[in-house]
Order: C-alpha cells, then sequence, then structure tokens
C-alpha cells in the first residue's frame, strides 16, 4: 500500500509524467527518424550516387553549392519569392473565409465542404492539366479579363515574369486546411469572454478585435510555422505543373534537390541542399518561436 | 537504480493500458493487423532463401513500367509462362516511369533488386558502373537465351566493355510526326527524309498557307542526331570540349525560332510538350513534332487526325545519316539474383515466343526477334502497321546506335533544355548556347565519371 | 424600429448567402471541370479542354479506370486505401494528442529539445530520408508490408502533435487546477478534462491525417511490392506513362471517384468542427 503510494507519488512529477506522454514519439523518432535523419546528414559531406558507396569529400558539397552553383542561388530566390507571398495571402484568406463561414445557417455545412473542397483534390495530378488549362492565352482565367472589359491574351505560364504566380494563386486557392484549422481555434473560444464582452458592450468589430483575434494567435502562430515550412518544402506544385519552365522561374527549391538527388544521381549534393534548407527553417522557426511572447496570448500562461 | 528503470517502463505500460482506455483497444487491432503483415513478409522470405530446397517453388521478381495496357498485356504474358512451366512463380510489380526509378534506386541500396528489371539506355552505365546488373553473355552461348534470329547490332546495343547486362525488347526510332491535312492543304509533299532547308522552306509555305506554326526541337535527341549527322557523337564532343556540331546545331535553331513560322516560346511552354497528350500538334497549334516511333499511336490517337511519320530532317552539308535503331527499353538480370538462369529463360520466352509476343502487342517497340516481328505485323491493326513499315525503312539507312550514355546524362539533358528555352526566349545568341552547353557538359562529365 | 431592424437583418444574410455563393462557385469551378471532365472522351479532353459540359456523355472512362491493371481492380486498390489510411488515422490521432498534453501541460527536462526534434523531422523532405529508411526498414524485415507505412503513425506526427499542443495551450490552467483539487491526478486530468475540450483539434487531426494518407503515394511507392497491396493513389500513378502515353480519361475518372471518401469524411466530421457554436453566441 505503501509502495503504491510512493509509486503514484512518483509518476505523479511533472518530470516523470511528462517523459511518461512523450513517450511515444521519443520512441517512433528514435526508431523510425534518427537514423535516417543522421544518414542523410551523413550524406551530405560525401559523393553518393546511391548505387555504389558514398565517400567522404568533406565540405565540398557545400563550397559547390554556395559558390559553383549558380542555380542553387536561383531556386533559393524563386523558393523565397513564392513563400513570401504565397503564405501570407494564404492565411490572411483562409482568416477571412474562416470568419465567414463560422455563422451557422443551414448551408453552412455546405459552404465549408465547397470552400474545403479545392484542397482535397490537392497534388493529384488532374490539377496539373486543369491548372495549365485556366491560365492558358486562350483559357478561363483570360476570358473572363476579357469579359469585365480587360482586354488580355496573356500567356500566364510562358512567361517569367508570371509563371510563378500562377503557382501561388494555386497555394492560396488550397486555403482550406488552414482554414479548418482557423475554424476549430474559433469554436474553441470559450463563451464565457464573449458573454463577459457583451456585458462590457464590445460590438461587432470591437469583438473582433479585443477577444477572437487575441484568442486566436496560438492557432495563427501554428499555422505561420506550418505554412512556412509547407511553402520551402512545396514541391509538387512545381514538379507537376510547370517543371520550373520557363527558363527555371518556377524551379522550387526541393525540386532542384530531388532532380540532384534521383535524376542527377547526386545524393550527396541532395541532402547537403536539405540541411542548408534545415537550417534556414530552423533559424526562421527559432526567431518566430521567440517572438511569441509579444503576440501570441496562451490562456494557459497568464 | 536497475528497479527504477523497470518501475518506470512497466508503470508506463501499466497507465497507457488503463488510462487511455479506447486507445489501447485500437492499438490491439492494429497490433493483430501488423501481425498478419509481418507474417506475410517473413514467409516471402522464407520461400526466398529456400532455393536449395527442391520441393519449393521458384520464385521470380519482375519489375517493370508502363502504363495500363502494358501492365495488362505484361500480366497476361507471364501468366501464360507460368502455366507452360510448372514450379516458377514469377511476382510482378510496376510502376509509374518517375516512380520507377526511385524505387529501383531503393531496392538496389537495399539490396533487393528484383529477379528481372526493365531497363533504359540512359540508365545502363549507371547500373552497370556499381556492378549491379548480371552479365547474359553466358546465357546466349550455352543457348538458354536463343539469340540466332536477332540481328547482331541489337544484341550490342546491350553491351558495355565486354559483357551483355541488357537485352532489348523492342526497336524503335527518332521520328518526325506531321499532320496530313495541313501538308496537303499547304500542297507540299513531306519526303522520306528532308534536308534541314527543305524543312525550313516547307515550314514558310504552310505558314503562309495554313497559318499553322512549326516546332523545331532542342532537346537532347535533336542535338544528338544532329551531331551523328555531322559525323561524330555528342557525348565525345563534350567530353573533348568541341564546340563544331553544337555552334551549327544551335544557329540553325536559331534560324528556325527567328522565323515567323516558328511557335512562340511563351505558347510552346504553356503547351508542354513533355506530356504526349499536350504537345502543339495535339490541339492543332503546329503542324509538326519530333518524337519518338512508340509514340505514334498515341499521338495519332489523341489527335483524331490523320497524322503521318517519317524521318527526322538532315542537314544539308551532313556526312553521315544520323538516323538509327535504338532500343525502346532492356531487360536486364539483377547481379544478387538466386535464379539467373531461371530469369533467363524468361528473357528468351518474351524474345522468341510468338505467343508471348502476340499477346505484349509489340507495345514495348518491333520485336527484335526478326521472325517475331514478321509474324506479328500481319495481326496488328493499321496504326502499328505504319510504325512497322517505317522501322522497316530506318533499319534500311540506319547507323550504329551511339554507346549507353555516360553518367551525368540527365544533368546534361536538363542543361540542353534549359538552353534551348534561352535560345527561344532570346536571352543567348546561338554561340553563347553552344558554349554553355558544350563547357557545362563537360564539367558535368568530368566531376561525374 | 423593430421592423426596420429585421430587414436589414434580411438584407445582409442575402447578400451574406449571395457573396458565399458566388465566390464558392469561383473556388469551386476548377473542381467542377475535373468531374465533367471524367464525363468526356479523351478526344474532347484533350483538344477542346475549354469545354465544360461533356459532348458526348460517357461512363464509359469509370468502366475502363475501374478495370485498373493487370487483373487488379479499383476495388482492391480502394479496400487498400481504406485500411492504410484508416489504421494511420487512428493511430495519429490517439498518438498525437497524448503526446501533445505531455508538452503542453508538464514541464520536464530536455522539453526543449525534444520539441525541436520534433519540428527537424517536419522539416525535412521525405525524398531525402527515402533511402535509409528504406534500408532501416528493410533490415526490420517490414519492406513488402503495410507496418512501414502504418506503424510510424502510432508514435506521434510531428504536425498533429504541434497542433493539438497549441490547442491545450489554450485552455485555461484554472481546470486542470480546480480538477488537482477534486483529487485528479495529472493522467486523469488528460481524458476527463483535457480530451473533451480539445475535440475540435482531434478532429481537425483525424480529417488530415485520412485525407494526407489517402493521397500519400510515395510510401506505398517505396514499401510496397505486391500490386494486390497498392492504394488508390498510387495507382492512379499508373494510368500515365510520359513515353508511351496516359489514358486521361479514366484517370479523371478515377480521380473524381477517389475524392469521394474523403469528401464524406470532411463532410460528416465537419459538423463536429463547429457544433456548438451558435450556443457561444458568437452567431452575429
Amino acid at each position: 500500500m505503501k509502495k503504491q503510494n510512493k509509486l503514484r507519488h512518483y509518476l505523479g512529477k511533472q518530470e516523470i509524467a511528462g517523459y511518461v506522454f512523450i513517450l511515444p514519439f521519443i520512441i517512433g523518432f528514435l526508431a523510425f527518424m534518427a537514423i535516417p535523419m543522421f544518414l542523410s546528414f551523413v550524406f551530405s559531406f560525401t559523393d553518393y550516387d546511391i548505387l555504389s558507396k558514398p565517400a567522404f569529400i568533406g565540405i565540398n558539397n557545400f563550397k559547390n553549392m554556395f559558390f559553383n552553383d549558380p542555380k542553387f542561388w536561383k531556386v533559393f530566390k524563386v523558393t523565397l519569392k513564392y513563400v513570401i507571398f504565397s503564405v501570407p495571402l494564404k492565411l490572411l484568406m483562409a482568416l477571412l473565409v474562416a470568419l465567414l463561414l463560422v455563422r451557422n445557417t443551414k448551408l453552412s455545412g455546405f459552404y465549408r465542404a465547397v470552400y474545403y473542397l479545392p484542397s482535397i483534390i490537392g497534388s493529384s495530378v488532374a490539377v496539373a492539366i486543369l491548372w495549365r488549362r485556366m491560365f492558358a492565352s486562350d483559357g478561363v482565367i483570360n476570358s473572363i479579363l476579357q469579359s469585365i472589359g480587360i482586354p488580355s491574351n496573356i500567356p500566364w505560364l510562358g512567361r517569367e515574369s508570371t509563371a510563378i504566380w500562377t503557382l501561388i494563386i494555386l497555394t492560396v486557392w488550397q486555403f482550406g486546411s488552414s482554414m479548418l484549422i482557423f475554424l476549430s481555434g474559433i469554436k474553441q473560444i470559450p463563451v464565457t469572454l464573449y458573454e463577459s464582452a457583451k456585458v462590457d458592450g464590445a460590438i461587432g468589430i470591437q469583438r473582433f478585435f479585443k477577444i477572437t483575434l487575441p484568442m486566436l494567435t496560438p492557432t495563427i502562430f501554428f499555422n505561420l510555422i506550418n505554412q512556412l515550412i509547407n511553402g520551402f518544402m512545396a514541391f509538387t506544385q512545381s514538379y507537376i505543373i510547370t517543371q520550373g519552365k520557363p527558363r527555371d522561374s518556377t524551379l522550387f527549391y526541393t525540386v532542384y534537390m530531388y532532380q540532384n538527388s534521383f535524376t542527377y544521381n547526386k545524393m550527396g549534393y541532395g541532402s547537403a541542399m536539405a540541411w542548408f534548407m534545415i537550417l534556414i527553417l530552423s533559424v526562421l522557426t527559432f526567431i518566430l518561436f521567440k517572438t511569441q511572447k509579444y503576440w501570441v496570448y496562451y490562456e494557459a500562461e497568464n | 537504480m536497475k528497479k527504477k528503470i523497470f518501475a518506470f517502463v512497466f508503470s508506463t505500460i501499466f497507465i497507457f493500458g488503463t488510462v487511455v482506455g479506447c486507445g489501447n483497444n485500437n492499438g490491439t487491432n492494429s497490433s493483430g493487423k501488423q501481425g498478419e503483415d509481418a507474417e506475410v513478409t517473413s514467409e516471402n522470405k522464407e520461400t526466398e532463401n529456400d532455393n536449395n530446397n527442391e520441393n519449393s517453388e521458384i520464385i521470380l521478381g519482375f519489375y517493370w513500367w508502363g502504363n495500363q495496357v502494358r501492365n495488362d498485356v505484361t500480366k497476361r504474358a507471364l501468366d501464360l509462362y507460368m502455366e507452360q512451366n510448372e514450379g516458377v512463380v514469377i511476382k510482378p510489380e510496376f510502376s509509374d516511369w518517375g516512380g520507377y526509378w526511385d524505387k529501383l534506386a531503393a531496392m538496389t541500396a537495399g539490396g533487393n533488386m528484383p529477379d528481372i528489371v526493365q531497363q533504359d539506355y540512359s540508365f545502363l552505365n549507371q547500373y552497370n558502373d556499381s556492378g549491379q546488373l548480371a552479365d547474359l553473355k553466358p546465357f546466349m552461348d550455352d543457348g538458354t537465351i536463343d539469340i540466332s534470329k536477332v540481328p547482331e547490332s541489337i544484341i550490342e546495343s546491350g553491351k558495355i566493355d565486354d559483357k551483355i547486362i541488357a537485352l532489348s525488347n523492342g526497336s524503335n526510332a527518332p521520328s518526325f510526326a506531321y499532320d496530313k491535312a495541313v501538308v496537303e492543304e499547304a500542297g507540299v509533299t513531306i519526303p522520306l527524309q528532308m534536308t534541314m532547308n527543305e524543312f525550313y522552306e516547307i515550314s514558310e509555305i504552310i505558314y503562309e498557307k495554313t497559318g499553322k506554326l512549326t516546332f523545331f526541337d532542342t532537346g537532347i535527341n535533336a542535338l544528338q542526331l544532329y551531331t551523328r549527322g555531322c559525323g561524330s557523337h555528342m557525348f565525345e564532343e563534350f567530353a573533348e570540349g568541341d564546340y563544331s556540331s553544337s555552334t551549327k546545331f544551335y544557329s540553325l535553331a536559331k534560324r528556325f525560332s527567328d522565323s515567323p513560322s516558328a511557335i512562340p516560346p511563351e505558347i510552346l511552354t504553356e503547351k508542354d510538350p513533355g506530356v504526349i497528350e499536350t504537345k502543339p500538334i495535339i490541339d492543332g497549334t503546329t503542324w509538326n513534332d519530333f518524337s519518338f516511333s512508340n509514340q505514334y499511336i498515341s499521338i495519332s490517337e489523341a489527335t483524331g487526325r490523320d497524322i503521318g511519320i517519317t524521318m527526322i530532317p538532315i542537314d544539308d552539308d551532313a556526312t553521315t545519316q544520323p538516323m538509327f535503331l535504338k532500343p525502346s527499353q532492356f531487360f536486364s538480370i539483377a547481379e544478387t539474383s538466386d535464379h539467373k538462369e531461371e530469369a533467363a529463360k524468361v528473357l528468351d520466352y518474351i524474345t522468341n515466343s510468338i505467343e508471348c509476343n502476340k499477346i505484349l502487342k509489340a507495345e514495348r517497340g518491333i520485336p527484335i526477334n526478326t521472325e517475331v516481328a514478321e509474324a506479328l505485323k500481319a495481326e496488328v491493326d493499321p496504326t502499328f502497321a505504319v510504325v512497322f513499315d517505317y522501322i522497316n525503312e530506318v533499319g534500311k539507312v540506319a547507323t550504329p546506335i551511339d554507346d549507353p550514355d555516360p553518367n551525368g546524362k540527365g544533368e546534361i539533358e536538363q542543361l540542353i533544355n534549359r538552353v534551348g528555352e534561352d535560345l527561344r526566349y532570346g536571352e543567348v545568341t546561338a554561340d553563347e548556347a553552344a558554349k554553355n552547353v558544350v563547357d557545362q557538359s563537360k564539367s558535368i562529365l568530368e566531376s561525374s565519371n | 424600429m423593430a421592423r426596420s431592424m429585421k430587414k436589414t437583418n434580411i438584407l445582409s444574410k442575402i447578400i451574406y448567402h449571395l457573396f458565399t455563393m458566388t465566390f464558392a462557385f469561383v473556388m469551386i469551378y476548377p473542381l467542377l471541370w475535373m468531374i465533367l471532365g471524367s464525363f468526356k472522351e479523351n478526344i474532347q479532353l484533350l483538344q477542346r479542354p475549354e469545354e465544360l459540359w461533356p459532348e458526348p456523355f460517357t461512363l464509359e472512362n469509370y468502366k475502363l479506370g475501374w478495370q485498373g491493371f493487370a487483373g487488379y481492380d479499383f476495388g482492391i486498390f480502394f479496400k487498400n486505401s481504406f485500411i492504410i489510411a484508416g489504421l494511420s488515422t487512428i493511430g495519429a490521432v490517439i498518438s498525437s494528442s497524448i503526446v501533445a498534453y505531455g508538452f503542453a501541460r508538464c514541464s520536464f527536462k530536455l522539453r526543449g529539445f525534444w520539441f525541436s526534434c520534433m519540428l527537424l523531422a517536419m522539416m525535412l523532405p521525405f525524398q531525402m530520408i527515402m533511402i535509409p529508411q528504406y534500408i532501416l526498414f528493410n533490415k526490420m524485415g517490414w519492406v513488402g508490408g503495410y507496418l512501414p507505412i502504418i506503424i510510424p503513425h502510432f508514435f506521434g506526427q510531428g504536425f498533429f502533435i504541434f497542433l493539438n499542443v497549441q490547442f491545450i495551450k489554450g485552455i485555461p490552467r484554472d481546470l486542470d487546477e480546480a480538477a488537482t483539487i477534486d483529487g485528479c491526478s495529472i493522467y486523469s486530468i488528460f481524458p476527463r478534462i483535457i480530451l473533451p475540450l480539445i475535440k475540435p483539434s482531434l478532429v481537425t487531426t483525424a480529417i488530415f491525417s485520412f485525407m494526407w494518407r489517402w493521397d500519400d503515394f510515395l510510401s506505398a511507392l517505396i514499401y510496397l511490392s505486391d500490386p494486390m497491396t497498392y492504394p488508390v493513389s498510387y495507382a492512379l500513378k499508373m494510368f500515365s506513362d510520359p513515353s508511351v502515353g496516359t489514358d486521361w480519361s479514366s484517370m479523371f475518372a478515377m480521380a473524381t471517384l477517389s475524392l469521394v471518401p474523403i469528401f464524406i469524411i470532411f463532410f460528416t466530421m465537419q459538423k463536429y468542427l463547429v457544433e456548438g457554436i451558435a450556443a457561444t453566441g458568437i452567431k452575429g
């Protein structure tokens, strides 16, 4: 009896309980991820063509990447541009639509489904054909522009200045996942807060800025981090729709990394690219985590 | 200390067992499922390892890439083989082209390559370099694979150094496709092989009379063919840093792209000539297309119009006939295979059995056994017959194919595509294009070989 | 006064629906094109892609596509997809919520370290660890079955853990404290207090997990070898061959069909995301 109590007390300590709860993750991480991750890190210092044994070449991959490969910087810039525009636009869109759809009407379920649908088709091959057709010089987008009086026969996908935008628009169009997370975030806001606000006389817009927005910051934070990572890791749009054309203006970082690893048989170089991206992402994520205390509001901590 | 750890582990299991009741239920369900799977996997392993046991079946892995038609016919042909050869079980596996190479790389890295794999001319060298493919020569010498009806040149195409590491399973040739109705409307005739000047003039006439645009290919195949016409070989010129053929090719390309009849670069990019069904000839933007003969059927079907097929135009100053026959793909046997001889028997069946090839319907290319090809010709439908005749014509004039592509081909191919774009968009001159391609290819070859 | 209030109310409702409808149509147009495309003949799909309506209307694509490849029809592929996506989702929902609770509510040594490991694992593209992971699973004897595709999801996935952490952090600590006073241990707070409160994020986890597993073809490509075990996502790839030709209309038909289960899952679960909102009084 005494022993049991002791055990219970021991396990009740946060220090121990924490590990008990995250144990599945630790086991999974060590069993399935740690070794492959470590190996890919090692590969980044080797010349490795997958079929034969890797040969250690020090930091040559990184040197080549930074100093001898102009295409590396090109794809880096393309990806950066894509992230800078697509991430905020997508989040803004997702948030606005989530606020629009939080109303409960008879058609709510239908609306939510319809707005979520584009995200369902995700990276299906059909999307490639579809998007190419939408933005063709004789496609739907140009006919719409013409019908509202803007004469247009722009080959959107054929011009360096516009091609990347078709991919950004595709990403923004698939805002469904972020929207869903916002929706459930809004749903989680305690009713009592709105009730007390009512007593205080706050209405409409005020209520949004005083309650909804601050209470939603953990969700916004999550979506931001997540979209940032997704943005840098974006692959399929570029790979199946544009293949980087025209003139590599839509060639994403991960696609070039993949080409190096599997088409050019330079797995070592590809791994170096992957770890450089991880470094960039880690720094960005770290900075964002540090800024949390200025703008993210956690109910539990206050 | 030990006790503490034990208590910790035990209590963890205990706690998860009690606290998360529903989680546990699901966990048991799935672990039951896991058990089943694990059993299946280990069973496979056992049978594979048990090859010494005479009672057990011989299991051969057979991996290919392809589409719906190919998957269907190949499976049927293999089923027939299993019917005829008791004790041999062929486990089919198939993927799409892109996935195929990713997976084959993973399998090879894991020491798991299936016994028989489909191979491509551009990957032969790479897989040979790392010693992954078995030498087929002994099996050809002892008659396990009968090659008496196969032209010597076709066997040669799978030869690297002194080893035959791959057996072609069908012939293919570069081809020039054109829209017959457009050509007729313009009142021109397309000879069996145009010169580049003729091609240029015809393009202008067609543009004037019908408004249809012309596509001039600047991809790796086009450059390789052009170089052959100059009596040289592309990868050799790259390795030596020789600009001569490339310079001529790109000035020709420039001439074509400056012509009003040329398809504008923006529109070309928009159409995506990389996918057969979206090539600009399909919706009638252009009147012509460069492709391989095995794509003719798809092009015909997708256009729904009458499409002609002829040889790739030759340079007016060409010294050599550039046309060649190319194995559309190969079959190889894994060096790690435990049943090389049994696998070789399957290759013999695919090469020489008329019955088998009647099922396969020459979908992979014209059969390499001349008797089989002859027997098949009577059976196939008219579109196929066009390809048969074309391959026949090419066979009469073809010169030997270039050596299998060196390592670094993938990167060079991408480079050539990119430079072709640069030229069309007017970002580089013909001389710059040639210099970029040769210089960079040279350094790619140096670093990857 | 009351009357005019009602009038503006109706007006605002009309505007709301009109706007939402129009925008919805813009959103869904491309999808409509794809679905209608699955009833078109190949020629119309490729030659006159700008036309929305199938002319003639055909069901042949569905018949042909359903036959699948080499005698393995789409019935088999759908069954496999349900097994993979279903089991992985169960695993992801359970494990991610448990792990998330540990990260969000307990302070322990190296918490930051493990959390960083989790984020790191999210940042490494699968293509880059594909080869080493294949070798690892091969050594474990798992390759060729569903184990490498399903089991890792029972050990928590970064994205879902992070998502649930954010939600748990949004729950006031007062609730935990009150429960502790009532005699609840840290272990019973989770199922009694936290789980019911994070229902929206559990539902989100389930929807996403199911959809992503359903769409994932890369791990199927790498780890499965018997066509009998292929899922739909992987099978869809096999309609195409860049060198010989692609059967687009059959692919469109099967791609359309493959959306149905995800749509049903979404439609049945989305109401749990927002149920009770009316009660919160947020309704404008």
